[in-house]
């Protein structure tokens, strides 16, 4: 039993000078949502249910035109890397700035799931490597494996997508609100570069987490968020926000601190900062959006 | 022979850093006269009425013997050569130096002066008389109060009592042939036959070897020194005093395990022992012979046992004797030694880790009792640190242990001991949330704890050593990671056993007991199923979608019972033959395992010899219906050890030992998870000990480890985890005078095997990025080294002795690769590094 313990200190006692996974500084996937096409808020399809799932991507600049491959089989498990336990029945091969793939799932599926497998790359077209199941561009640069499970609804049991678009979110306690125009633009709330530590606010409604039962205990539980965030400059000191599935409040304020760059590395005219974020509840729904602001 | 010893003269130099001209701190006794021989009075000087006094210069041995003798200045008359013959049949408790016997020379006048008229002696002399005196092996010292037992040929018995200086005499015995009978507690039983001549008495000396307790413990830690293995192929052992001492251990003998040859490096913070290639889980720890599961404190940093009251530790590192059971990999057997009764003593070590205090002394005459206990305050100074970088992270790491002990002795044949010793571990880390909200998501926490009594009964026959004991504790494990993860385990554990020995003649001694194993888990479980450690690249656990939910009781009880034989056709040959049958109740699988080891000795080299079977039953959960495989099976390995010991000198051994172990019905992770029993493995190498044994300026030791340790739980061989091919260790310590020592411990050896990560999936589900690894251990770290270094200066403080110490672990701060870290997407890596430069400051001191 000490071994298992002293294995997971070493694991967090473990660290380097390393790129964080909160900063963009490549074309890269963020997630994968997951909707019904004839109710784009339910993320479970029924067998025999069209559906598309979106891949969430980022990039450090203006977004790149997307080339990947992605196929869907039965899964043999629910979770960890996807197992194909049947034959592919959906695959895309394409070029864009979404990368997609949609999929009719089919009605005589007998897996709970559905493994999703593919390869995206933001320059050159991905290559799988059959022997070690890696992926590469056919230019060189690096391309993103990767994998995803769709919930199959049965039984009455479906899941909505948790509603991130609508949530309000602060930044340094002020309001921080969606928009269109990137860059330092005005209305962009501006961040003295080498200010410090930056709170960053978001409100989760309890509408958001779903009440829920598994087979084997029939009391109900309620969905538990976890928020990832990212940034294109700075540093946001933890990778995952989190509302517990205890959490019995009507409203689930969470926060998170972001440190700006410093003023040595802000540009005279500014620095546009995008933030990602990306929620999912864990049982297959996410939603994701993006907010701006200007380092200067 | 010459280019040996020079090569250990060049190990000890090389080791030291430096060495005083300074004497160490004399506290010598002489030798004196244990067995007198009275000469023979020449005939014409005693007719002449002459006497004399010759005066001569004798060189008396370790054991006591008189190695050389010579006349100082002649006399005549026959004198000197009566006096000569006389004094070269002397026995003398030998000189020592710093409590250990050592080699003396000496003036000896002997006088001869002619007595008055005897009576006229009886017409027929048909008595002799046995008068001899009763040692300690190991000390020299007389044992007093032990009852001898002398039965005659006719049956008739004759007993008799030693006296404080361990003389007897027992006179008027018949001419004939007695049988010689001891048992004296705290020493191996002894028998031995002599004959009675009419009219002479036998002299003799019988010296005991100290057996499993011991009184006497030195200022700073116990003085038990370890006789030569008979019964294993191998036992490795280190006196308390010595591992005390050893640089890089902050004092722990158990700590110092890890440098004896056969012992893999652990990784850093990570406190397991890796015996001959064996997992961890492999080989047991027992203390007092109750297994322990938690030796080390979170962390490594030092064991749950106050140095000061362990009596030795030996380490087996494989082919031990069928007294132990249901493990595969090695024995570490850790003896507590008895509280002193020459007084109240205290003593504390309070240093930049931890505190720790023990008192000691006797009650009354016949009982005596101890009190140790120990708290780390890393907590008090790692929170700040760790809050003063900014990361919001406040850790409370603590641990604690005690242990309390009470002897009493019934009787010249008995011994009563009760014994209670526990720790905990608590280690609990809060990321701070900051905005205040209440969550915990990032909440760690570790805690462990052990309590355990025992009571010990030790009696002895004349014939037959007797030693029972029960050990009945609680352990109790909480892992909880935020809400996603909790275990909660509590565990009564019941330990019995009885141990018999007898000496079934001269040249057969037998020993025979019981071991019985009990273990109640009740255990909460509400995490991902642990997959395999061992031989899988990705440590991590599984996401918390997956857990596992279990709430019960498993009970796991293991009887066993063993035989072993030790046989002695002819002096130099020693055979021990045994076997060991086990039942593990969890699993309904019986086990017999066979063992023999053979021992041969051509002067000062001992050949050796060994194999034997042992069975191993799974490991706690992992055979328990809700979270493991109630379907298990035990595992068994296979011994075979060959080698040879030789001595160069009292103080200088060295022996070379080749051994290699098949494993099979190992346990490893199905492509389900779930566990079976497919795995096998199997180990082979080579280990060279060199040692210095202490009593002199230096003591040391040199251990050198040729190894390959492989699995196979797919169909295709592979390097275990911690295979070390090179493990190569010099470790000593010097007196440097004056209350100085220095002390140096050199490590050198393999990089762990690793598995090379070729790529990454990401996975959507859980916003990660899941490596793709190559093939299983295909890489290799790069190569370990280390310099530990201690250094101690002892003095009176008010005519107490205290003493100050550094122990510096990393010396050069070698910047070791203990691992690779990665970028969460695996596209940079970079070395994990072991631990940096550490310094123990402490000081010590005994009331």
């Amino acid at each position: 039993m000490n071994r298992r313990l002293t294995i997971l200190m070493f694991a967090l006692t473990a660290c380097a000078d390393l790129d964080p996974a909160t900063l963009i500084v490549r074309d890269r996937v963020l997630g994968a949502k997951v909707t019904v096409d004839v109710d784009p808020q339910r993320a479970w399809p029924s067998p025999g249910e069209h559906a598309t799932i979106t891949w969430l991507m980022a990039s450090p600049g203006p977004a790149p035109m997307f080339s990947w491959i992605l196929a869907a089989c039965p899964a043999a498990t629910s979770s960890g890397l996807p197992i194909c336990a049947g034959p592919v029945f959906a695959a895309s091969q394409a070029t864009g700035l979404v990368p997609a793939l949609q999929l009719a799932i089919p009605a005589d599926l007998a897996a709970d799931t559905v493994a999703v497998l593919g390869a995206i790359c933001a320059s050159g077209n991905p290559v799988i490597d059959e022997q070690t199941h890696t992926a590469s561009c056919d230019d060189g640069s690096q391309a993103d494996a990767v994998s995803q499970h769709i919930y199959v609804a049965s039984d009455a049991r479906t899941n909505h997508n948790p509603n991130l678009v609508d949530a309000p979110f602060t930044v340094a306690g002020t309001t921080w609100d969606p928009s269109d125009e990137k860059g330092c633009s005005e209305g962009a709330p501006v961040i003295a570069a080498g200010s410090g530590k930056t709170l960053v606010g978001i409100v989760f409604a309890s509408s958001d987490r779903e009440s829920f039962v598994v087979p084997a205990d029939p009391t109900p539980s309620r969905e538990a968020l976890q928020l990832s965030e990212f940034a294109t400059a700075g540093k946001i000191k933890q990778e995952y926000t989190y509302v517990e599935s205890d959490d019995a409040r009507e409203v689930s304020p969470v926060a998170f601190e972001w440190t700006p760059p410093a003023a040595s590395e802000v540009p005279g005219a500014g620095l546009p900062v995008t933030f990602n974020f990306v929620v999912r509840d864990r049982r297959g729904g996410v939603d994701a959006t993006t907010r701006e602001l200007c380092v200067r | 022979m010459h280019k040996l010893r020079t090569g250990i003269a060049a190990f000890v130099f090389g080791t030291l850093v430096a060495a005083s001209t300074a004497r160490a701190q004399p506290a010598p006794t002489p030798p004196t006269v244990a067995t007198y021989v009275q000469a023979e009075y020449p005939q014409a000087a005693h007719d002449a009425g002459r006497e004399a006094t010759v005066d001569l210069e004798i060189v008396i041995g370790v054991d006591g013997l008189v190695r050389d003798a010579r006349v100082v200045t002649p006399v005549g008359d026959g004198f000197d050569a009566a006096a000569l013959a006389a004094v070269q049949k002397f026995v003398f408790v030998p000189a020592t130096k710093d409590g250990q016997p050592i080699a003396a020379k000496i003036q000896y006048r002997y006088t001869f002066k002619i007595a008055a008229p005897e009576p006229a002696p009886p017409a027929v002399i048909t008595t002799g008389q046995i008068e001899g005196r009763l040692l300690s092996r190991t000390e020299g010292t007389p044992i007093a109060g032990v009852e001898i037992v002398v039965t005659g040929a006719d049956a008739s018995i004759h007993r008799v009592t030693t006296d404080e200086a361990g003389t007897f005499v027992l006179v008027d015995l018949p001419a004939g042939k007695y049988h010689i009978a001891i048992a004296a507690l705290d020493h191996a039983s002894f028998a031995q036959d002599e004959e009675v001549v009419p009219g002479e008495a036998a002299s003799v000396t019988y010296r005991l070897t100290p057996t499993l307790t011991g009184e006497d413990a030195g200022a700073f830690g116990a003085v038990a020194t370890i006789e030569a293995p008979t019964r294993e192929i191998t036992r490795r052992s280190i006196g308390g005093e010595e591992a005390m001492k050893v640089a890089g251990t902050r004092g722990d003998p158990l700590r110092a395990v890890e440098l004896l040859p056969g012992v893999a490096r652990p990784p850093s913070g990570q406190g397991m022992i890796i015996v001959r290639g064996s997992a961890p889980g492999d080989s047991q720890v027992f203390l007092d012979g109750a297994p322990v599961y938690e030796l080390y404190h979170l962390g490594g940093l030092t064991s749950f046992v106050n140095g000061s009251l362990l009596k030795r530790v030996d380490l087996y590192p494989g082919n031990f004797s069928a007294r132990y059971g249901r493990r595969i990999g090695g024995v570490i057997e850790a003896e507590l030694r008895d509280p002193r009764t020459d007084g109240y003593h205290a003593s504390t070590d309070v240093n930049m880790i931890d505190a720790s205090v023990l008192v000691e002394g006797p009650i009354g005459d016949k009982a005596s009792f101890a009190l140790a206990g120990r708290r780390s305050y890393i907590d008090a100074w790692l929170g700040p640190v760790l809050k003063s970088t900014g990361a919001g992270v406040a850790a409370t790491p603590v641990y604690t242990d005690w242990q309390a002990i009470a002897t009493y002795k019934a009787g010249l044949h008995d011994k009563l001991r009760l014994t209670g010793y526990g720790s905990t571990d608590d280690i609990n880390i809060l990321i701070a949330d900051p905005s205040g909200a209440p969550t915990n998501r990032d909440r760690i926490g570790l805690a462990n704890s052990m309590n355990r009594i025992r009571a010990d009964w030790t009696h002895t026959w004349p014939d037959v050593d007797q030693a029972i004991s029960l050990t009945v504790g609680k352990r109790a494990y909480q892992i909880g990671v935020a809400a996603a993860l909790a275990i909660d385990a509590d565990v009564l554990d019941v330990f019995g056993r009885a141990d018999w020995k007898a000496a079934i003649s001269k040249k057969v001694e037998l020993r025979w007991g019981l071991d019985i194993q009990r273990v109640v888990v009740d255990m909460n479980y509400n995490a991902p199923l642990i997959p395999q450690q061992e031989g899988n690249p990705d440590k991590s656990l599984p996401d918390a979608m997956t857990n596992t939910q279990f709430a019960g009781r498993g009970t796991m009880f293991r009887p066993a019972g063993f035989v072993e034989a030790a046989v002695t056709p002819i002096p130099a040959l020693e055979i021990v033959a045994g076997v060991r049958v086990d039942h593990f109740g969890e699993i309904s699988e019986w086990a017999v395992d066979p063992r023999a080891t053979a021992r041969y000795t051509l002067g000062t080299t001992t050949f050796k010899a060994g194999l034997g079977r042992f069975s191993q039953p799974p490991a706690e959960g992992e055979a328990l219906r809700g979270i493991g495989n109630p379907d298990l099976r035990a595992e068994h390995a296979m011994h075979y050890d060959f080698g040879f010991d030789h001595k160069l000198s009292e103080r200088i051994s060295f022996g070379v030992e080749g051994y290699y172990k098949h494993l099979d019905h190992m346990i490893v992770a199905g492509a389900s998870g779930m566990r079976n029993n497919s795995g096998s493995g199997r180990i082979y190498g080579v280990e060279v000990a060199g040692r210095w044994q202490p009593g002199g300026r230096f003591s040391g030791f040199l251990s050198y480890t040729l190894s390959r340790s492989e699995r196979n739980d797919s169909g295709t061989w592979r390097l275990f985890d911690y295979d070390q091919t090179h493990i190569l260790t010099l470790s000593g310590t010097e007196k440097l005078g004056h209350g100085w020592e220095l002390g140096g411990t050199f490590r050198l050896v393999s990089g762990n095997p690793e598995t090379p990560v070729v790529g990454s999936i990401f996975d959507a589900d859980v916003d990660k990025y899941r490596p793709l690894y190559g093939a299983v251990n295909s890489a290799r770290s790069s190569v370990f080294h280390r310099l530990d270094i201690r250094v101690e200066k002892q003095f009176q403080l008010s005519g107490h002795r205290c003493a100050g110490y550094l122990d510096l672990q990393n010396a050069y701060n070698r910047q070791n690769r203990e691992g690779t870290a990665y970028n969460f997407d695996y596209s940079q890596r970079a070395d994990t590094p072991g631990l940096p430069i550490i310094p123990s400051l402490g000081i010590k001191g005994e009331l």
